[in-house]
């Protein structure tokens, strides 16, 4: 996944939201993907404005879509 | 290398971070606050509405410098226009606000350092220390060198993207159904009532809703929050609100002096908020509203609880989680129930249609509602049961 920096708010959307934990927020700055990101995309669909999209890469691409793209699921909150 | 040693250290200094420092650093502990960032309060991601009933507990006084503007009430706007105008129940000795956030943090923060917390500007953490299982402490980075500071106790208050309790090993991943995305323009040069904070429903705002808040001379906070479930491509969120403002007269000409974004938790309260040696408070605690997205009077409640059974924690020589059972046991028996409740009202009402919306909404206005969510949804429940069968006795109790 790439992000545009010029675009990227730093608001930590992606970050709170990455299943995976695969993004970091460096120093308010910048944001990095580890290299356990699995490109599920929900980082692309939660950025407010736009900044991250897939790395073009041959054999990258994926269509974002629904949340069956994401391959973790985590359990989520539990009373 | 820099060492620090504490008693407390507070991970975050927004509303929850302060609020925890400030009440560890009363019960006498050795505190210090870290933020990552060279401000407190700013960049905001807040769309700066509150209610101000959690104050008094908290010992916050509303302070004139802080506020931008004093509401009488709400209003609700369903899809085809039908208005529900909620009042304030200022009798209750309720208020509702709308704050500077640049300005409230710091006046929060202010307060941490007046009661003995220290503070540390451009310091964030990379990862905790541990001996055995417990936490430790952290390792980071303060301006240019490394820093490692050891506390009996780590209060984790580091929002929604929170690092700090992940490391520490604690589940806070939510699932993208309790996900929701915001963005909000401050506006200048708009037309809007100084005294009620509107809301607008429907297919405008998917899964979600659009706000005006009133900051007073011509500026609105004019902001979007979506669920995730319900964004498909890039900058979806955006293009629902700057649609909706160009659709509108009063805010079609307004010029932005501020873009702000983030993302909120709207699951239901977390299995777990402590481990050995830590506490989590406030958004990353996920403690944040499910249904009206809400998080700084819980942050200062759970913050407030925190930072005073960490004091305890520490004179008492003991930071195990079994002792610090006594601060999930007690934001619980405080925040829980309502959180649960408008858990299940939000996965209700984001399934509704623009129809459903505007008969909703035509009950408020006919039956009349104070200006916050039990009352609402009661008044919903009255007319409309099915749709608050789910929950209908966490409303009467």
């Amino acid at each position: 996944m790439l992000v545009d920096n010029n675009t990227c708010l730093h608001c930590g959307a992606c970050v709170g939201t990455c299943p995976g934990n695969s993004l970091f927020l460096h120093e308010t700055s910048t944001i990095e993907f580890f290299s356990s990101c699995t490109q599920c995309g929900l980082c692309l669909r939660v950025c407010p404005v736009g900044a991250i999209d897939f790395d073009a890469g041959p054999g990258d691409r994926r269509a974002a879509g629904s949340d069956e793209d994401a391959t973790h699921h985590p359990a989520g909150a539990t009373v | 290398m820099r060492r620090i040693a504490a008693d407390v250290l507070v991970v975050g200094a927004g509303p929850a971070g302060s609020m925890a420092a400030k009440f560890a650093a009363r019960g006498g502990a050795r505190t210090l606050l870290i933020e990552k960032r060279q401000e407190i309060g700013s960049p905001l991601r807040c769309a700066e509405g509150m209610s101000a009933k959690w104050m008094a507990e908290c010992e916050v006084t509303p302070d004139p410098r802080w506020i931008a503007s004093e509401l009488d009430g709400a209003r609700i706007y369903s899809p085809n226009g039908t208005c529900a105008v909620l009042a304030i129940n200022r009798s209750g000795k309720d208020l509702g606000l709308v704050v500077e956030r640049h300005l409230f943090d710091k006046a929060l923060a202010h307060h941490a350092a007046a009661a003995g917390a220290e503070i540390l500007l451009k310091t964030h953490a990379r990862d905790v220390l541990r001996s055995g299982d417990a936490v430790t402490g952290i390792v980071g980075r303060s301006m240019n060198e490394d820093i490692e500071i050891r506390a009996r106790i780590v209060i984790g208050a580091d929002g929604f993207e929170s690092q700090v309790g992940r490391w520490a090993g604690i589940h806070t991943a939510v699932s993208p159904d309790d996900i929701a995305t915001t963005i909000q323009y401050r506006l200048c040069n708009v037309q809007c009532d100084p005294k009620y904070a509107d809301f607008y429903v429907g297919s405008c705002a998917p899964a979600g809703y659009i706000w005006v808040f009133p900051k007073g001379s011509g500026i609105a906070n004019v902001g979007i929050g979506c669920q995730l479930s319900r964004l498909h491509g890039k900058a979806d969120v955006k293009g629902y609100l700057d649609r909706w403002i160009a659709g509108q007269p009063d805010l079609a000409k307004g010029q932005p002096l501020e873009i702000v974004a983030g993302g909120l938790s709207t699951c239901r309260p977390l299995a777990r908020t402590v481990a050995d040696g830590i506490m989590l408070v406030g958004d990353s605690a996920r403690m944040i509203d499910p249904l009206t997205g809400g998080g700084i009077a819980n942050a200062c409640v759970s913050g407030k609880l925190a930072g005073e059974i960490a004091a305890e924690a520490v004179r008492g020589n003991d930071s195990s989680a079994k002792f610090l059972q006594k601060y999930e046991k007690a934001w619980r028996a405080r925040l829980e129930k309502k959180l649960v409740r408008n858990w299940m009202a939000q996965k209700k009402f984001h399934e509704l249609d623009d129809a459903t919306f505007d008969s909703i909404v035509k009950t408020l206005a006919e039956t009349g509602s104070g200006a916050n969510a039990l009352s609402m949804l009661t008044a919903i429940g009255r007319k409309h049961p099915r749709l608050v069968a789910g929950f209908a006795k966490l409303l009467w109790v």
